[in-house]
């Protein structure tokens, strides 16, 4: 009987050419993987497109329900505008994590994310960087349509600057962090999908995605900070809303933004790892 | 080669209680064993429905209107439950292979549906009691508690149960539904009445919302407990009867759905890992 062997044994460290064109692979199938879910974008669309517009009606809203029985179905550009910032960069977000974490789940049930340590690409690189590009083009094309049909109720006045980009590339450094750790997690423990919605919820909450940081209560000054998608958000605002470059300190700052996404980077880095390790222990990889 | 003999034609319902109790004692075992998930799932749903009251209040809760929409909160976090343990928890057996072996028991397949499902909506039930209990010393006062509720409040149980099992059925059939989990229980939630009462939203939109699942039986139970209407008024403005048609129809579909689903997966091979 012959047997045949990989011209790279698992585990021996590629040349940077063997690396990037890896790289490339994990891409090109985390986009694969993108295109065969397109129904799934499909559905998910009216999902996002529908929540922007109830949440902008409704911000706000609710003595006016109480006292009266009825609300003004109005939108005005500025909260319009505010609200749409936020919530697509929590949309880049949440597609990521959300991507991410079914993807992992699916392969730990049916066994096949241990054959991914056959490569020799590190683990960590194989669960986020092809899911992470797919979903930057999934969320795009959602935060596109949420634009179009935000656009036809009310006028969004955004400045289009490039220094956008700046604090959108450090969030989505961030979202890596945050993938891995949830990915992590996955990896040691079942029944983490509430886990996964409740941590997505705060993050939604407390870094002022839906209501201005100022106006969240007290105990809000020590978590909202140290979530980068604070400042991610914050950033982002004071590009496209106000017309001004990002500052040195402060909310939003360049201080803020990269310290924090830098934080979460390691600390998803350093949690996977430690998980991975566990569950290589407690032969959890395959199977819970 | 041991077989499990069935006496013929005798004892079937009470093998079928059995089993059923047997089912929510298993579940609700799991879900001991799994408290850290449990405090999870309670945090999250306490601290989604304060956060959308926040919001909506612009910067506080306004009890009243949380009065208004509670009831379609707590059918929201039944339904959710559900939906999370019908879908992903099949999902997760069909891909260890679990469910294939619970098809080996000698009783037929609607039994073990009917002892999944209950169980489902017990655990539903008992998280959405432990948030009655955290938000109604705020809503008390706005709430008008009457035993007539408890007619819409039924149906809206059975709704949710069906659409639980609509969904766990189709999971059979669509491998990805569990990415597409959130969609659902989104809209769920943008819909039913959670958010603002859903004579609030435009007339279209209240007619679109009134086919989604619990909104019907949620908006009936309101107008009970915060409208003070009664029973009667709800019959003859005819409500009711679409709550329980609703109800009803839903819970038929979510039946079919689900035994065309294990009947197809048994016959393509498709419930095993």
């Amino acid at each position: 009987m012959s047997s045949t062997t990989t011209a790279q044994p698992a585990g021996q460290a590629l040349s940077p050419g063997g690396t990037l064109i890896a790289v490339g692979n994990e891409v090109v199938k985390g986009l694969r993987h993108g295109w065969a879910e397109r129904t799934q974008i499909l559905i998910e669309l009216p999902l996002f497109v529908s929540f922007i517009l109830m949440v902008g009606f409704i911000a706000g809203r609710g003595q006016q329900v109480a006292d009266t029985g009825r609300m003004n179905w109005a939108l005005d550009t500025a909260t319009a505008s505010w609200l749409f910032l936020g919530i697509s960069l929590y949309t880049l977000m949440y597609l990521q994590i959300q991507k991410l974490f079914w993807r992992q789940l699916a392969e730990l049930q049916t066994g096949t994310l241990e054959q991914t340590y056959l490569s020799p690409l590190p683990s960590w690189l194989h669960a986020v960087v092809g899911r992470a590009v797919a979903a930057t083009v999934e969320a795009a094309i959602v935060v596109a349509a949420m634009y179009a049909v935000l656009s036809l109720a009310v006028r969004l006045d955004l400045t289009w600057r490039l220094d956008a980009l700046v604090p959108l590339a450090l969030g989505l450094l961030g979202t890596t962090g945050f993938a891995l750790i949830v990915g992590g997690l996955a990896l040691r423990w079942k029944g983490i999908e509430v886990f996964n919605d409740f941590v997505l919820l705060l993050f939604m909450f407390f870094s002022g995605v839906m209501v201005a940081i100022d106006r969240l209560p007290a105990f809000s000054d020590y978590i909202s900070p140290y979530l980068y998608l604070t400042h991610v958000t914050a950033g982002v605002r004071r590009i496209m809303l106000d017309d001004q470059g990002l500052s040195t300190w402060g909310t939003g700052g360049y201080v803020w933004l990269v310290a924090t996404t830098l934080a979460w980077f390691l600390a998803g880095f350093a949690i996977f790892r430690g998980c991975e390790r566990a569950a290589k222990r407690s032969g959890s990889l395959s199977r819970y | 080669m041991t077989t499990v003999a069935l006496p013929a034609g005798s004892g079937q319902l009470g093998h079928g209680l059995r089993m059923i109790g047997n089912e929510v004692r298993k579940v609700l075992h799991l879900t001991w064993a799994n408290r850290a998930a449990l405090i999870f799932q309670l945090g999250f749903m306490t601290v989604l429905y304060w956060m959308i009251q926040y919001f909506v209040g612009g910067g506080r809760v306004v009890p009243e209107l949380a009065a208004q929409t509670f009831v379609a909160y707590l059918a929201f976090v039944v339904t959710y439950v559900s939906l999370l343990r019908m879908a992903s928890g099949l999902l997760e057996e069909v891909h260890t292979g679990t469910f294939m072996q619970s098809l080996l028991s000698p009783l037929r397949p609607w039994v073990l549906s009917t002892g999944r499902l209950v169980a489902v909506v017990v655990e539903g039930m008992l998280v959405a009691a432990v948030l009655a209990v955290i938000f109604l010393p705020l809503l008390v006062s706005h709430l008008d508690f009457r035993w007539q509720a408890i007619v819409p409040a039924v149906f809206t149980l059975v709704d949710a149960a069906g659409f639980a099992m609509l969904i766990g059925g189709l999971a059979l059939f669509v491998t990805g539904v569990g990415a597409v989990m959130h969609v659902l229980w989104n809209l769920l939630l943008m819909l039913n009445g959670s958010f603002v009462p859903i004579y609030v939203f435009p007339a279209w939109l209240e007619a679109v919302a009134k086919f989604w699942p619990t909104a019907l039986g949620a908006d009936a139970t309101r107008q009970i407990l915060s409208d003070g209407a009664s029973l009667t008024e709800l019959w003859s403005d005819f409500t009711m009867p679409l709550v329980i048609g609703h109800a009803l129809l839903m819970l038929l579909l979510g039946w079919v759905v689900f035994h065309i689903g294990i009947r197809r997966g048994l016959k393509r091979g498709r419930l095993g890992p």
